[in-house]
């Protein structure tokens, strides 16, 4: 990334910068809310054959997928030897499995004739293939062949599972299929700094809902990377959040973005008052009473914080602060990964789903910190296409988000398909996340 | 009954008891689904991401992290 | 006009309203040939076409473009009087979290890149001329994260000094403009940002932000010989007063 240009940030939004809000919190914002490290990029126009064509879906299976380190799922669901998750991509299926010496990950195909060995998630101390019994011992090493004398070429060293390489960071664990592929930490970069404060391997999947969209992978996931569709897409937000005037950073693989709320919308015409801005924060309609009535001389930051403030000190042993409490701090790691700050709790995953270029999966964590013992991480809640978000109650009004969301994602898809035009255009600073996704993308797109 | 404000066009959202919402912006009325269909009216179009939010398939009031924040520490 | 038929390079104008933008706008509005560059390729060409300028992008962090870049506005101009170094944005982070990774890109554009400026700017004004670097207020008031970015502004500041001592035989002034808190967004907001006003108005002795303009000025007086010909080695603080700190009220 040595060849991008600080961003000129001289052309913003009118309304206030996220660090000057911040400055003025009562208990003030960590370090790492105060980097600032706006980026500009060549992308700004995306072919949109990239998100309606087989074509291209082919290109990313052969040379993004294999070739990125992606999240596969969390340490926690996978405890003791032999737990394992199977982790889908497109077409690749890998057994992600804890074994004595860590975790492993192997392409889940029999190399005799190609079953797969694993059909679900569960707990095995061996792989035997249901079709003839071929067997590998969990470390992918060949254990059995039935008729071992019918098979005369097979050399057993030779003959181990096909494997993954495997990286952990955060409780996450993360698989590249390319044994030439840089560590997960150099991958990474700043983003074990980052969350040192955070600490999400001290966190627990509370709950873990995921959904098959009608779109393009990459086009769900652009939605959920950037605060310009807040204008449209939640209006009953605008009176409580700074959509226009969220800060966008840019590290190596890693991308940021924070959106404050207890700040007005500068796209509206009037400057509502912190009872209105918390009231829009709090959902509360024309024909309730307020959660709270602010007092005179509190803000609705200020509000807000102070009621979450003695639980999360009490999870967390320290003084958290303002902007953790309140604020929107999400983060991407290329290409798929969205952890966001624990307050939030929300983390995002996005892959195509199967094979189908037209297919996704959005997946949403909620990873919360926990005192004492760690309790059982969720099931994965899978809602069908005819369900909406609300039918996941773990979500709470986060659901609600979701459905206005996907009220224009299937439009977004059949629009892109349907369009004349044969780009896409990103803003420079408020989509500065797609933008970035895309510099990458091109990048290993464009590999031999 | 069940109401809202649009924050940029000062429209005013009330969700009937038939599942309809009634829109007023600008001296003009009209209705709609929650999914933005128009029904009947004068006014014949409205923010189908507010009557969503407003008529569709709803969740506890309560369960936002600002609200959540303060009912807890009022208990 | 006493700029006429001189020659202006000036590097960080492919952005659509900040200081370079503003200051080639006002040179060429005063007679001058505009060189503009940056990195941003169409903005450049736009304004070049405006000001009936040339346009050449350059990465400041790559020496091989600055040099180019200053052979080129020779060459097509047949003169380079004017130089002026507005490139390089805010990044910020605390001392905290700094890695060397992230404090080289800073050091790259705005250290050792405006150091390379000066040199081929130098080397091409062979008939004297004047030499100016964009600075800033944080480079004067210590802020919180702003250790790379200001005082990579800093160590420049001093340099310009070193710059104006080597090339004063030459007749090569070197100066800097450091830019206290400008107005720079374009929109006219219905929604004004009051918060940003009464946090930073009482600290500010003119009592208003500053508007690119006045940089714009100040590189103008500064641009000509005939109306600053004895100013060298010069940190001017374009500021409202800030600059200096006050006693509480």
């Amino acid at each position: 990334m040595g060849s991008e240009e600080r961003l000129d940030i001289s052309a913003h939004s009118a309304g206030i910068s996220y660090q000057d809000l911040i400055a003025s919190d009562r208990v003030q914002a960590p370090d790492v809310l105060k980097m600032v490290s706006p980026i500009d990029l060549p992308t700004t126009k995306v072919p949109v054959s990239q998100f309606t064509t087989r074509e291209f879906h082919d290109l990313e299976m052969a040379k993004l997928w294999p070739k990125v380190w992606q999240m596969a799922c969390r340490e926690e669901e996978i405890p003791r030897e032999g737990d394992h998750i199977i982790y889908e991509i497109g077409k690749y299926s890998i057994i992600v499995i804890r074994t004595a010496e860590g975790i492993k990950a192997h392409h889940n195909s029999c190399l005799h004739r190609g079953r797969r060995l694993r059909d679900r998630d569960g707990r095995v101390f061996q792989f035997t293939c249901p079709f003839h019994g071929f067997t590998w011992n969990i470390d992918g090493s060949l254990k059995h062949i039935p008729s071992r004398w019918d098979f005369p070429d097979i050399v057993d060293e030779e003959f181990g599972l096909p494997s993954a390489k495997v990286g952990t960071w955060g409780g996450w664990v993360f698989i590249n299929m390319d044994e030439n592929a840089e560590p997960l930490q150099d991958f990474l970069g700043v983003l074990p700094d980052h969350f040192k404060i955070w600490q999400p391997e001290n966190c627990y999947i509370q709950a873990h809902v995921a959904k098959i969209m009608a779109t393009n992978w990459k086009v769900v996931q652009e939605a959920f990377m950037e605060a310009y569709h807040v204008i449209m897409t939640h209006p009953q937000m605008l009176p409580g959040i700074g959509d226009e005037n969220s800060q966008y950073d840019v590290w190596g693989n890693i991308s940021r973005a924070v959106t404050p709320n207890g700040t007005p919308s500068p796209h509206l015409s009037y400057n509502p008052d912190e009872q209105a801005m918390f009231d829009a924060m709090s959902d509360r309609r024309m024909d309730a009473p307020p959660i709270v009535e602010i007092p005179e001389g509190m803000t609705a930051r200020g509000t807000s914080a102070a009621g979450s403030r003695q639980t999360a000190n009490d999870l967390t042993g320290r003084e958290v602060s303002d902007a953790e409490l309140v604020d929107s701090i999400y983060y991407t790691v290329f290409p798929n990964f969205h952890p966001w700050s624990p307050f939030n709790r929300i983390q995002y995953r996005f892959r195509p789903y199967q094979d189908d270029h037209r297919k996704s999966v959005m997946e949403v964590y909620f990873l919360a910190p926990f005192k004492g013992e760690r309790p059982a991480p969720a099931k994965t809640h899978w809602l069908t296409e005819q369900q909406d978000w609300t039918d996941a109650e773990e979500l709470g009004m986060l659901a609600r988000v979701f459905n206005q969301d996907s009220m224009n994602l299937p439009n977004v898809q059949i629009g892109l398909e349907a369009a004349q035009n044969e780009e896409v255009i990103f803003s420079r600073y408020q989509e500065t996340k797609i933008r970035h996704f895309h510099h990458l993308l091109n990048e290993y797109i464009s590999r031999a | 009954m069940p109401s809202l404000k649009h924050a940029l066009t000062g429209g005013v959202y009330e969700l009937q008891a038939d599942g309809l919402i009634k829109v007023t912006e600008n001296d003009l009325t009209g209705f709609f689904h929650p999914d933005g269909a128009y029904e009947s009216g004068e006014l014949t179009h409205a923010d189908l991401h507010l009557l969503g939010w407003l008529g569709g398939k709803q969740t506890d009031p309560t369960a936002n992290r600002h609200a959540q924040a303060l009912i807890k520490k009022n208990k | 006009m006493s700029l006429e038929n001189k020659t202006a390079v000036i590097i960080g104008a492919s952005g659509t309203n900040n200081f370079g933008v503003a200051i080639a706008r006002k040179l060429a509005e005063n007679g001058c040939k505009v060189v503009v560059s940056g990195r941003r390729s169409e903005p450049l060409k736009n304004l070049a076409a405006e000001l009936k300028g040339l346009a050449v992008t350059c990465d400041i962090s790559d020496e091989a473009q600055i040099k180019s870049l200053f052979e080129t506005a020779h060459t097509e101009t047949g003169r380079v009087d004017i130089a002026i170094n507005s490139a390089g944005g805010l990044a910020a982070a605390p001392i905290s979290m700094l890695t060397k990774e992230l404090i080289q890109p800073t050091l790259d554009t705005s250290f050792t890149g405006a150091l390379l400026f000066m040199r081929y700017a130098a080397e091409h004004m062979d008939k004297g001329g004047s030499v100016m670097t964009i600075s800033s207020l944080t480079a004067r008031l210590p802020g919180p994260a702003l250790a790379v970015y200001a005082a990579a502004r800093s160590g420049i500041d001093f340099a310009i000094r070193v710059a104006a001592v080597e090339y004063g035989a030459q007749n090569i002034r070197f100066n800097s403009i450091a830019a206290g808190l400008i107005q720079t967004d374009m929109t006219d907001a219905m929604f004004q940002d009051d918060a940003t006003e009464k946090r930073f108005i009482p600290h500010i002795p003119l009592a208003r932000m500053g508007h690119p303009n006045d940089i714009a000025e100040t590189a103008l007086w500064l641009a000509d010989d005939e109306k600053s010909p004895f100013i060298t080695g010069q940190l001017i603080d374009v500021s409202g007063g800030q600059h200096m700190g006050r006693l509480p009220h």
